[in-house]
């Protein structure tokens, strides 16, 4: 199967001790972070690039990261990457480019990743009614701003039928001037069909 | 009778045709209005998003086709 490759991910505080400490502490910088579908169609393999500030610091990083590494290998349950159960830990020798470079790999339960899209772009859930909101005001003023119209071209599939269910509670239909119903029309139409459009066009 | 299916392909096809033509038969389009089914609707709407892309419409079928989309809609529900 073709790697998947998807997206930087997070920051060095996504990889914690059993205690919630942060392994890598306060002077690394993880600059690139990629994660892939590994051989294991079960797993992600997150692969962390890091440069650590100080230069005496990757003896340090070592020291904790073996501890770590020697935990999951133990079977105990000692790490959490940003609450998502670690398989493995390691960090690969090879990738040493100076002393202070160093790449770390953990492979995760899939199950736990999100594309980073899905964390970046996913606006949070708004209910019916605030969909609903949108779509009235956009019906009576012709207005929208750019936000809301994209969220309601985008995320809002599942709240169309309520939303507009809680428009005609609120609203006659037949009352609404002609262009009125016109812009309450299109904008239903367009919500439900622009998201499937969107997303088959990729 | 038409099975749930043809229904909703029946609808889409008077969606599509309400958009490249900008009218349907007057009896289809009271029956569309007055009632089709909400689900059926819905069916159909996926249809075409399945089997169109974006730019198959010029700008003034798109829009005509997201608004007897919206209106059918909203007058399924509103009955």
């Amino acid at each position: 199967m073709a790697k998947e490759f998807y997206f930087i991910y997070g920051t060095k505080s996504d990889i914690y001790d059993k205690n919630g400490c942060s392994i890598l502490g306060g002077d690394v910088l993880v600059h690139d972070v990629t994660v892939t579908l590994s051989d294991n169609l079960d797993e992600k393999r997150c692969v962390y690039d890091c440069t650590s500030i100080l230069g005496t610091y990757p003896h340090e990083i070592r020291r904790r990261l073996g501890v770590f590494i020697a935990a999951v290998k133990s079977g105990e349950d000692p790490v959490y990457f940003n609450e998502h159960r670690v398989k493995s830990l390691r960090v690969e020798q090879s990738y040493y480019k100076s002393l202070s470079h160093f790449r770390i790999i953990i492979d995760i339960d899939r199950r736990d990743v999100m594309h980073l899209h899905e964390i970046k772009n996913k606006p949070e859930k708004k209910s019916e009614h605030e969909v609903a909101l949108m779509m009235l005001n956009y019906t009576y003023t012709g207005k929208i701003n750019a936000d809301d119209y994209t969220y309601l071209m985008e995320s809002a599939w599942d709240e169309i039928d309520g939303a507009v269910r809680i428009v005609l509670d609120g609203i006659d239909f037949k009352g609404l001037k002609k262009a009125q119903q016109e812009r309450l029309s299109s904008i239903t139409g367009r919500m439900a069909i622009m998201e499937y459009l969107k997303r088959k066009e990729g | 009778m038409m099975t749930d299916f043809y229904l909703s392909e029946f609808i889409a096809l008077l969606f599509v045709q309400f958009a490249i033509h900008g009218e349907i038969n007057s009896n289809d389009y009271n029956w569309l209005l007055e009632s089709a089914e909400h689900d059926a609707i819905r069916e159909a709407s996926k249809q075409i998003s399945d089997r169109f892309a974006n730019n198959d419409f010029t700008v003034a079928q798109r829009q005509r086709l997201f608004y007897i989309i919206g209106l059918a809609s909203i007058r399924s529900v509103d009955r």
